[in-house]
Protein backbone atom coordinates (compact mmCIF):
# COMPACT_ATOMS: atom_id res chain seq x y z
CA UNK A 1 0.00 0.00 0.00
CA UNK A 2 1.26 3.25 -0.89
CA UNK A 3 1.43 5.69 2.36
CA UNK A 4 1.62 9.55 2.01
CA UNK A 5 1.67 12.34 4.53
CA UNK A 6 -0.68 15.03 3.69
CA UNK A 7 -2.27 18.46 6.05
CA UNK A 8 -5.11 20.05 5.90
CA UNK A 9 -5.99 21.35 2.58
CA UNK A 10 -3.96 19.02 0.64
CA UNK A 11 -4.90 17.15 -2.05
CA UNK A 12 -4.10 13.63 -3.34
CA UNK A 13 -4.39 12.53 -6.97
CA UNK A 14 -5.77 9.60 -8.53
CA UNK A 15 -5.26 9.18 -12.12
CA UNK A 16 -6.26 11.79 -14.01
CA UNK A 17 -10.09 12.63 -12.79
CA UNK A 18 -10.27 11.43 -8.83
CA UNK A 19 -9.11 14.41 -6.43
CA UNK A 20 -9.10 13.32 -2.45
CA UNK A 21 -8.33 16.19 -0.64
CA UNK A 22 -7.86 16.35 3.08
CA UNK A 23 -10.82 18.63 4.47
CA UNK A 24 -10.46 18.35 8.17
CA UNK A 25 -8.48 16.44 11.22
CA UNK A 26 -9.34 16.44 14.43
CA UNK A 27 -7.78 13.88 16.77
CA UNK A 28 -8.53 10.26 15.26
CA UNK A 29 -11.09 11.44 12.90
CA UNK A 30 -10.37 12.88 9.31
CA UNK A 31 -12.87 14.24 6.83
CA UNK A 32 -12.29 13.72 3.30
CA UNK A 33 -13.32 15.24 0.08
CA UNK A 34 -13.54 13.51 -3.06
CA UNK A 35 -14.21 14.59 -7.02
CA UNK A 36 -14.13 11.94 -9.04
CA UNK A 37 -16.56 11.44 -12.42
CA UNK A 38 -20.09 10.31 -12.62
CA UNK A 39 -19.23 6.97 -13.30
CA UNK A 40 -16.97 6.24 -10.76
CA UNK A 41 -19.08 5.60 -7.06
CA UNK A 42 -17.33 6.00 -4.10
CA UNK A 43 -18.83 4.56 -0.82
CA UNK A 44 -17.81 4.01 2.95
CA UNK A 45 -15.79 0.29 2.75
CA UNK A 46 -17.72 -0.85 5.26
CA UNK A 47 -21.44 -0.24 4.10
CA UNK A 48 -19.82 -1.48 0.68
CA UNK A 49 -19.00 -4.57 2.25
CA UNK A 50 -22.53 -4.70 3.85
CA UNK A 51 -24.21 -4.67 0.42
CA UNK A 52 -21.64 -6.73 -1.30
CA UNK A 53 -22.73 -9.64 1.04
CA UNK A 54 -25.96 -9.18 1.12
CA UNK A 55 -25.97 -9.51 -2.88
CA UNK A 56 -23.47 -12.57 -2.46
CA UNK A 57 -26.57 -13.86 -0.36
CA UNK A 58 -29.38 -12.81 -2.52
CA UNK A 59 -27.18 -14.78 -4.94
CA UNK A 60 -27.28 -18.13 -3.41
CA UNK A 61 -31.14 -18.13 -3.37
CA UNK A 62 -32.42 -21.00 -4.54
CA UNK A 63 -35.74 -22.63 -4.78
CA UNK A 64 -39.09 -22.19 -6.45
CA UNK A 65 -41.26 -19.39 -5.96
CA UNK A 66 -44.48 -20.05 -7.01
CA UNK A 67 -45.27 -20.81 -3.43
CA UNK A 68 -43.76 -17.53 -2.12
CA UNK A 69 -46.58 -15.39 0.10
CA UNK A 70 -47.36 -12.08 -2.02
CA UNK A 71 -47.79 -8.91 -0.10
CA UNK A 72 -51.23 -9.05 0.53
CA UNK A 73 -51.00 -12.55 2.09
CA UNK A 74 -48.80 -11.06 4.88
CA UNK A 75 -51.02 -10.00 7.85
CA UNK A 76 -50.69 -6.21 8.36
CA UNK A 77 -48.38 -5.26 5.17
CA UNK A 78 -51.15 -4.41 2.47
CA UNK A 79 -50.12 -1.14 0.52
CA UNK A 80 -53.57 -0.50 -0.46
CA UNK B 1 -30.75 -13.30 -28.04
CA UNK B 2 -30.14 -16.62 -26.70
CA UNK B 3 -28.69 -17.21 -23.26
CA UNK B 4 -27.44 -20.24 -21.42
CA UNK B 5 -28.44 -20.21 -17.89
CA UNK B 6 -28.09 -22.62 -14.87
CA UNK B 7 -31.70 -21.97 -13.23
CA UNK B 8 -33.49 -22.02 -17.09
CA UNK B 9 -31.32 -23.76 -19.30
CA UNK B 10 -30.88 -22.25 -22.92
CA UNK B 11 -33.62 -19.15 -23.27
CA UNK B 12 -34.73 -16.63 -25.72
CA UNK B 13 -34.45 -13.42 -24.52
CA UNK B 14 -35.71 -9.91 -26.12
CA UNK B 15 -32.87 -7.48 -26.19
CA UNK B 16 -35.07 -5.04 -25.02
CA UNK B 17 -35.22 -7.45 -21.51
CA UNK B 18 -31.90 -6.50 -20.76
CA UNK B 19 -30.74 -3.97 -18.60
CA UNK B 20 -26.85 -3.12 -18.07
CA UNK B 21 -25.42 -1.47 -14.57
CA UNK B 22 -22.68 -0.15 -16.10
CA UNK B 23 -20.78 0.33 -12.04
CA UNK B 24 -21.97 -3.68 -11.55
CA UNK B 25 -23.06 -5.00 -8.37
CA UNK B 26 -20.97 -4.80 -5.23
CA UNK B 27 -19.66 -8.39 -4.96
CA UNK B 28 -20.32 -8.97 -8.81
CA UNK B 29 -18.54 -6.28 -10.39
CA UNK B 30 -17.60 -8.04 -13.62
CA UNK B 31 -21.08 -8.67 -13.96
CA UNK B 32 -22.81 -5.74 -16.15
CA UNK B 33 -26.01 -7.53 -18.40
CA UNK B 34 -29.04 -9.34 -16.89
CA UNK B 35 -31.83 -10.04 -18.38
CA UNK B 36 -35.31 -9.06 -16.52
CA UNK B 37 -37.86 -12.07 -16.36
CA UNK B 38 -40.85 -12.01 -14.39
CA UNK B 39 -40.67 -14.97 -11.98
CA UNK B 40 -44.02 -15.50 -11.11
CA UNK B 41 -47.98 -15.68 -12.82
CA UNK B 42 -48.93 -12.65 -10.33
CA UNK B 43 -46.06 -10.18 -11.52
CA UNK B 44 -44.59 -9.58 -7.85
CA UNK B 45 -40.91 -11.39 -8.14
CA UNK B 46 -38.83 -10.56 -11.75
CA UNK B 47 -35.55 -12.65 -12.12
CA UNK B 48 -32.62 -10.73 -12.64
CA UNK B 49 -29.86 -13.63 -14.84
CA UNK B 50 -26.79 -12.35 -15.48
CA UNK B 51 -26.29 -12.22 -19.22
CA UNK B 52 -22.66 -13.11 -18.10
CA UNK B 53 -22.42 -15.30 -15.89
CA UNK B 54 -25.30 -18.82 -16.49
CA UNK B 55 -24.69 -19.26 -13.16
CA UNK B 56 -25.95 -15.82 -11.14
CA UNK B 57 -29.83 -15.14 -10.88
CA UNK B 58 -31.03 -12.55 -8.58
CA UNK B 59 -34.51 -12.93 -7.23
CA UNK B 60 -36.31 -9.07 -7.33
CA UNK B 61 -39.30 -7.47 -6.35
CA UNK B 62 -40.62 -3.72 -6.12
CA UNK B 63 -40.34 -2.56 -2.85
CA UNK B 64 -43.75 -0.40 -3.18
CA UNK B 65 -45.38 -3.35 -2.94
CA UNK B 66 -44.67 -4.59 0.49
CA UNK B 67 -44.10 -1.03 1.79
CA UNK B 68 -46.39 1.47 1.39
CA UNK B 69 -43.88 4.66 2.01
CA UNK B 70 -40.54 3.25 0.79
CA UNK B 71 -39.03 5.80 -1.18
CA UNK B 72 -35.66 6.35 -2.74
CA UNK B 73 -33.43 9.14 -2.61
CA UNK B 74 -31.85 9.52 -5.93
CA UNK B 75 -28.54 12.39 -6.20
CA UNK B 76 -28.34 14.56 -9.28
CA UNK B 77 -24.83 12.18 -10.18
CA UNK B 78 -27.20 9.07 -10.16
CA UNK B 79 -29.51 10.12 -12.32
CA UNK B 80 -26.79 11.69 -14.75
CA UNK B 81 -25.79 7.40 -14.71
CA UNK B 82 -29.15 6.72 -15.38
CA UNK B 83 -30.20 9.17 -18.12
CA UNK B 84 -33.05 10.02 -16.40
CA UNK B 85 -34.81 13.83 -15.42
CA UNK B 86 -36.95 12.93 -13.07
CA UNK B 87 -36.26 10.24 -9.81
CA UNK B 88 -40.37 9.54 -10.23
CA UNK B 89 -39.44 7.49 -13.69
CA UNK B 90 -37.28 5.48 -11.87
CA UNK B 91 -38.49 1.86 -11.90
CA UNK B 92 -37.26 0.44 -8.23
CA UNK B 93 -36.49 -3.33 -7.22
CA UNK B 94 -35.10 -4.54 -3.97
CA UNK B 95 -32.88 -7.90 -3.83
CA UNK B 96 -34.47 -11.08 -2.55
CA UNK B 97 -32.79 -13.02 0.17
CA UNK B 98 -33.47 -16.00 2.67
CA UNK B 99 -31.89 -16.35 6.23
CA UNK B 100 -33.60 -19.31 8.17
CA UNK B 101 -37.31 -18.65 7.88
CA UNK B 102 -37.16 -15.14 7.26
CA UNK B 103 -37.86 -14.36 3.29
CA UNK B 104 -35.95 -10.76 3.22
CA UNK B 105 -35.59 -7.55 0.46
CA UNK B 106 -32.29 -5.34 0.88
CA UNK B 107 -34.46 -2.30 0.95
CA UNK B 108 -31.15 -0.62 2.01
CA UNK B 109 -29.56 -0.75 -1.74
CA UNK B 110 -31.95 -1.13 -4.34
CA UNK B 111 -31.41 -1.91 -7.86
CA UNK B 112 -33.00 1.27 -9.69
CA UNK B 113 -32.98 1.25 -13.49
CA UNK B 114 -34.67 3.53 -16.40
CA UNK B 115 -36.65 1.73 -18.28
CA UNK B 116 -36.06 3.78 -21.42
CA UNK B 117 -32.65 3.32 -21.40
CA UNK B 118 -32.62 0.10 -19.65
CA UNK B 119 -29.57 1.28 -17.59
CA UNK B 120 -29.45 0.61 -13.72
CA UNK B 121 -27.36 0.60 -10.58
CA UNK B 122 -27.53 -0.23 -7.26
CA UNK B 123 -27.58 2.32 -4.85
CA UNK B 124 -24.92 1.92 -1.82
CA UNK B 125 -27.36 3.78 0.90
CA UNK B 126 -25.62 4.73 4.17
CA UNK B 127 -25.66 3.13 7.36
CA UNK B 128 -27.95 5.54 8.76
CA UNK B 129 -30.22 5.05 5.64
CA UNK B 130 -34.18 4.17 7.35
CA UNK B 131 -34.52 0.84 5.42
CA UNK B 132 -32.79 -2.18 6.28
CA UNK B 133 -30.34 -4.79 4.60
CA UNK B 134 -32.91 -7.48 5.42
CA UNK B 135 -36.22 -5.97 5.56
CA UNK B 136 -38.79 -8.49 6.22
CA UNK B 137 -41.03 -9.99 3.53
CA UNK B 138 -42.37 -12.94 4.60
CA UNK B 139 -41.79 -15.77 7.15
CA UNK B 140 -42.39 -19.48 5.94
CA UNK B 141 -43.01 -22.24 8.06
CA UNK B 142 -40.80 -25.47 7.81
CA UNK B 143 -42.95 -27.66 5.60
CA UNK B 144 -43.13 -24.80 2.85
CA UNK B 145 -39.57 -24.84 2.82
CA UNK B 146 -38.70 -27.60 1.02
CA UNK B 147 -39.97 -25.35 -2.00
CA UNK B 148 -37.73 -22.57 -1.04
CA UNK B 149 -34.31 -24.39 -0.48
Amino acid sequence: MLVLSRQRDQTVMIGDEIEVTIVDVRGDRVRLGFKAPAEVPVHRKEVYDAIRRENERAAAFRGEIGRMPGPSEQGGRETA
Amino acid sequence: MRLHTVRFGSVEVDESRIVTFSTGLPGFGNLRRFAMLWADAREIFWWLQSVEDPAICFLATDPGLWVADYAVDLRPEDLVRLGLRRSEDAVVLALVSRHGDRITANLRAPLVLDAASRRGLQLVSAADSPWGLRHDLAHVEAPALAGIA
